[in-house]
């Protein structure tokens, strides 16, 4: 296992929430906060941390909008997300095969 | 990063991925399945019409078209809920919706016409408002939005069959099999592939 390159790992997604966000929106095409929330098991607090930080790398997109003069944020898994979910487990994949 | 932190990083997002697919379970399987029998069988009644075959043979173009149809969904039914252990509640309601769809389309495709309480022209219409009420339901399970959209133009296009009426119904009906059936049926097959891909990465 010594030479595998420990640089490959996205350190975005070497977080179980983050990596369990991107994974749960990678099925749908957009989800609410709650969905999210109940899906990865959190709390809103650490969710909403765990969000901020996935929206600023650009792998995940948000918007915001009234519904029953609530608001309501809705995300979605970018492109760069998608694919950085895809090179994320072809990486662990090549680390258990070493 | 060892050896079991990676084990454990592909389990939580196989779970993950299993969990939230139950919106997104559907592959497409049986979107294309009915969507290739019914535009073929579709287009070779307009063609026995146009060449004065129609009658009696047309009768069995359908009992053959639907009866395959209903033979291969069952199978590939029992062989899935064979492979599952479980199956999540968006998957049984979306399983619930298009059997009943079948259902009500086989009724008034059959019984319709032959009772005499339906005009043969108007079965096509008919059974793209049911065309459009399931797409439309469906959208909300899945959570998306295009399946909505497909939902309306079946609706669309029941009315304008309802409008154009007779036989030119049948090559309408046939293109919108195509456009609304199997094109969504290779959308959503492509994306299970895909999210299969990652979800079974091992």
């Amino acid at each position: 296992m010594s030479d595998f390159d420990y640089q490959q790992i996205d350190d975005t997604l070497h977080s179980r929430i983050r990596l369990a966000v991107v994974a749960a929106l990678v099925s749908v095409e957009q989800a609410d906060f709650n969905f999210l929330r109940d899906t990865v098991k959190t709390t809103d607090g650490n969710l909403s941390t765990h969000l901020r930080k996935l929206e600023e790398v650009g792998y995940v997109s948000s918007k915001k909008r009234f519904v029953e003069r609530k608001p309501q944020t809705t995300y979605k898994i970018t492109e760069k997300g998608r694919r950085a979910l895809e090179e994320y487990v072809a990486t662990l994949e090549k680390f258990l095969k070493k | 990063m060892d050896q079991q932190n990676a084990i454990e990083e592909i389990a939580l997002i196989r779970r993950v991925i299993d969990e939230s697919r139950r919106f997104t379970l559907d592959n497409g399987k049986y979107y294309l399945l009915w969507g290739v029998l019914i535009t073929v069988a579709i287009f070779a009644q307009y063609a026995l019409i146009l060449t004065n075959n129609a009658g009696i043979s047309e009768l069995w173009l359908w009992v053959v078209t639907v009866g395959i149809g209903w033979l291969i969904s069952t199978v590939l039914g029992m062989r899935e809920a064979s492979r599952h252990a479980s199956w999540p509640i968006g998957a049984k309601l979306i399983a619930l919706i298009w059997v009943s769809t079948g259902v009500v389309m086989t009724i008034i495709g059959f019984v319709g016409p032959v009772s005499g309480g339906l005009h043969s022209w108007a079965i096509c219409p008919a059974l793209a408002a049911v065309m459009g009420g399931s797409y439309t339901i469906s959208s909300l399970i899945y959570r998306l939005r295009w399946v909505a959209f497909v939902g309306i133009a079946w609706w669309i296009g029941s009315l304008v069959m309802f409008l154009v009426k007779g036989i030119n119904t049948l090559p309408i009906f046939g293109s919108m099999m195509i456009l609304f059936q199997i094109v969504p049926g290779i959308v959503f097959y492509k994306s299970w592939k895909r999210n299969s891909a990652i979800a079974d990465a091992k």
